[in-house]
């Protein structure tokens, strides 16, 4: 874990959970594991203010604890900290999967940690009651969407084990329990009853979302280059792989082909006629999604993860180069990639770049550590450098963890910079929020349009336009953020499968 | 670039002769500004374009950034109060729904000893309590003894009175004494000028001597 990895998560903390649970936390990523009265020495907080931070550590997951001989020693779960990056794409995903109401429910479940069921429901039901009447649902059509929240694993029950110990052997529980559905509507109503799920809480299952937005960039790939048909065929066959294959294989069991076109013919029937030649399409494809592998049956399809990231890590990385160095400098890349070992001559011959700057541009990706260079020595002769090969070389699975370092580095560098811009210019967002709310306040009393248009006089244009300048660069900076979390999630997936 | 810089003793291969020479014929140009605290950019990134979809992400984000720093989640530091204590801050607080952190959470699923244990200020309390429950039984177990006596030794009634009398004066100065005793523990240390004070014992001849001539007058 690198320093630049530690200081983006206590970013993150220190955003989300202020001040002091960032020192607690940055307690741990310091000295791995402590027990309580370890971090009491060395934070400096009360003792209850460290206990208060670790009970809302333990809530959401970022720290599990474990009882030993010392006392119950605590540790940083560094991995799910850095998820919460990502939550808006759970949301946003769950939104377009399942509804406004199931997103809703999720939102409840991500900002408590964990909760229970009949709670969850009837926060959202309550929630919805400030909306305009077509848009709120009843208590039944709530509590089915949590079921399909549920059936579909996003959301799993936390069991109480969250000590370390347990991890291996508690497989993740996705009964629902009978909830009551006319104890909900008193429940909301405001009385104290028992909906039946006491003690059963839920959390969101990570697990199941990294996967869904793996398969949602294979699906948008494949959309992107060919087309949307294509993109819906790939959809079908990750389902298929789903129904027969463990979630994290490298590549599914074969697929036969009666199988994908049954399938087709239940969700999407427009693809038939084309069926045959799309699989031959995105089989051709360079991208090396699918693989024929076998002609039994009709013929037999698999999907390749594996190879499927292998590929798309590399288009990442030429595009990075591109970016960073160049078109030039790309080509030079990819020349390396093609011929997996090169020496500088050939370089320079089969690139068809002026010498001096082939050979400028190489040395400048060699130094950026985007090239590796091996000797290769003929045994016996002296060690005159003349003698020596030097061979230009990829190794693409340092390339991609440099890169992701690179990825922390901006995202923490975008967050220091957000922090940045809305701190200079607190005072004209707070007059701004302020305004609002006094618009918003003397709308309610009824007040005339000039008195409105007075208070909008309360800025000046200047400001005004300083204002729309700063909250642009923020969304910016907000924008890339996101963007910055897609490649690392692609490189992420890369380094799981070739471990 | 990688081969420019090190080689300060002898030059590298790839450098020519030229080299050698270079500090007799040229003398480098006076540099007046100090170098650009960034280098130039030669490649500029990518415009960002913001989708509807991205847009509707950043709400998501901001929203939820900004409920989480606001919910009791965000630990706060103890506040130490500056000044006189307000009518209005009790109030306030209940405004801004103070709770301990525990009754937030299930405790059959967390490790207990986060739970705060309770102050030591009510344990003393608890204790205080004890103690009078004890003397309380043995006044009332007193009592009943001397109804014994009483009708045992009804003829010697006023003798009994005397003892009784004696008793309850005793009693009463025990009462004083703990009294005292628990005022001494209840005060703070820091005014107690008795733990401060040191007598070395120097002066402890004089004081006889003193006492003496007072009593002599």
């Amino acid at each position: 874990m690198s320093l630049i990895f530690e200081k983006l998560c206590k970013n993150l903390l220190l955003e989300h959970f202020g001040l002091i649970i960032q020192t607690v936390a940055s307690d741990m990523f310091q000295h791995g594991p402590r027990t309580l009265n370890q971090m009491k020495v060395t934070t400096k907080h009360p003792i209850s203010k460290i206990k208060e931070s670790l009970c809302v550590l333990i809530k959401f997951g970022y720290v599990v604890y474990e009882q030993t001989d010392r006392g119950i020693v605590y540790t940083l779960d560094v991995e799910k900290v850095i998820t919460i990056l990502r939550y808006p794409r759970y949301m946003y995903f769950v939104k377009t999967f399942c509804g406004d109401e199931a997103e809703m429910m999720l939102e409840d479940v991500l900002k408590n940690g964990y909760e229970r069921a009949s709670q969850i429901i009837v926060k959202t039901y309550q929630r919805l009651e400030q909306f305009p009447p077509e848009r709120r649902s009843t208590v039944p059509v709530l509590k089915e969407k949590f079921d399909l929240l549920v059936k579909n694993q996003f959301l799993m029950r936390s069991l109480c084990s969250n000590t370390l110990s347990d991890v291996p052997t508690d497989k993740p529980d996705f009964n629902m329990p009978s909830l009551n559905v006319k104890a909900l509507t008193r429940l909301i109503q405001g009385n104290e009853v028992d909906a039946g799920d006491n003690n059963i809480y839920w959390k969101i299952n990570n697990d199941r979302f990294t996967q869904d937005l793996r398969d949602q960039i294979l699906v948008k790939s494949i959309a992107k280059r060919i087309d949307d048909n294509a993109g819906e065929l790939m959809r079908q066959l990750l389902y298929l792989m789903y129904l027969r294959t463990a979630s994290w294989a490298d590549t599914s069991i074969p697929i036969p082909v009666t199988e994908i076109k049954e399938a087709m013919k239940k969700n999407f029937p427009s693809i038939l006629p084309y069926l045959d030649q799309y699989l031959r399409i995105i089989e051709e494809d360079s991208s090396k999604f699918i693989e024929r592998v076998g002609d039994s049956g009709g013929g037999q399809y698999s999907v390749n993860m594996k190879e499927a990231f292998h590929q798309l890590t590399w288009v990442v990385l030429e595009n990075i180069v591109m970016e960073r160095f160049g078109l030039k400098a790309a080509r030079i890349f990819r020349l390396v990639h093609r011929h997996k070992y090169i020496e500088q001559e050939k370089i320079q011959q089969i690139a068809m770049i002026p010498a001096k700057e082939a050979k400028h541009l190489t040395y400048t990706l060699l130094e950026e550590n985007y090239l590796q260079i091996q000797e290769l020595k003929k045994p016996g002769l002296s060690t005159a450098p003349t003698k020596i090969f030097f061979l230009f070389h990829i190794d693409l699975n340092q390339v991609a963890r440099m890169t992701i370092e690179h990825c922390y580095h901006a995202l923490y560098n975008i967050i220091q910079r957000r922090d940045y811009e809305i701190n200079s210019n607190k005072r004209m967002i707070d007059k701004q929020l302020r305004m609002q709310t006094l618009t918003s306040n003397m709308k309610e009393h009824g007040a005339t349009e000039e008195q409105l248009a007075e208070i909008a006089e309360m800025m000046t244009p200047s400001e005004k336009l300083q204002l729309e300048k700063v909250q642009e660069r923020i969304k910016k900076l907000g924008a890339n953020e996101f963007s910055i979390d897609e490649t690392l999630f692609i490189l992420q997936m890369y380094i799981r499968y070739h471990r | 670039m990688a081969s420019r810089g090190r080689g300060k003793g002898k030059p590298l291969i790839s450098l020519g002769g030229d080299q050698g020479n270079f500090g007799k014929t040229e003398v480098a140009p006076p540099i007046l500004q100090p170098p650009p605290s960034y280098l130039p950019l030669e490649y500029k990134p990518l415009p960002t374009t913001i989708s509807n979809e991205l847009r509707y992400l950043l709400q998501l984000k901001k929203d939820f950034a900004e409920y989480m720093h606001e919910s009791p989640n965000n630990v706060l530091p103890i506040v130490i109060k500056k000044d006189i204590e307000r009518y209005s801050d009790r109030y306030q607080d209940l405004l801004s729904m103070k709770q301990q952190y525990e009754s937030r959470y299930d405790w059959t699923r967390m490790p207990i000893e986060l739970k705060r244990k309770p102050k030591k200020r009510k344990g003393f309390k608890q204790k205080e309590l004890v103690k009078k429950k004890i003397r309380d039984i043995d006044i009332e177990s007193k009592l009943q003894e001397l109804e014994k006596k009483e009708t045992i030794h009804h003829s010697d009634a006023e003798e009994d009175e005397k003892d009784d009398d004696e008793l309850d004066e005793k009693d009463v100065e025990d009462k004083i004494d703990n009294e005292e005793e628990e005022v001494d523990e209840e005060m703070d240390e820091g005014t107690d000028y008795v733990n401060n004070y040191f007598d070395n014992g120097e002066n402890y001849e004089d004081d006889e001597e003193n006492l003496d001539d007072g009593a002599i007058f």
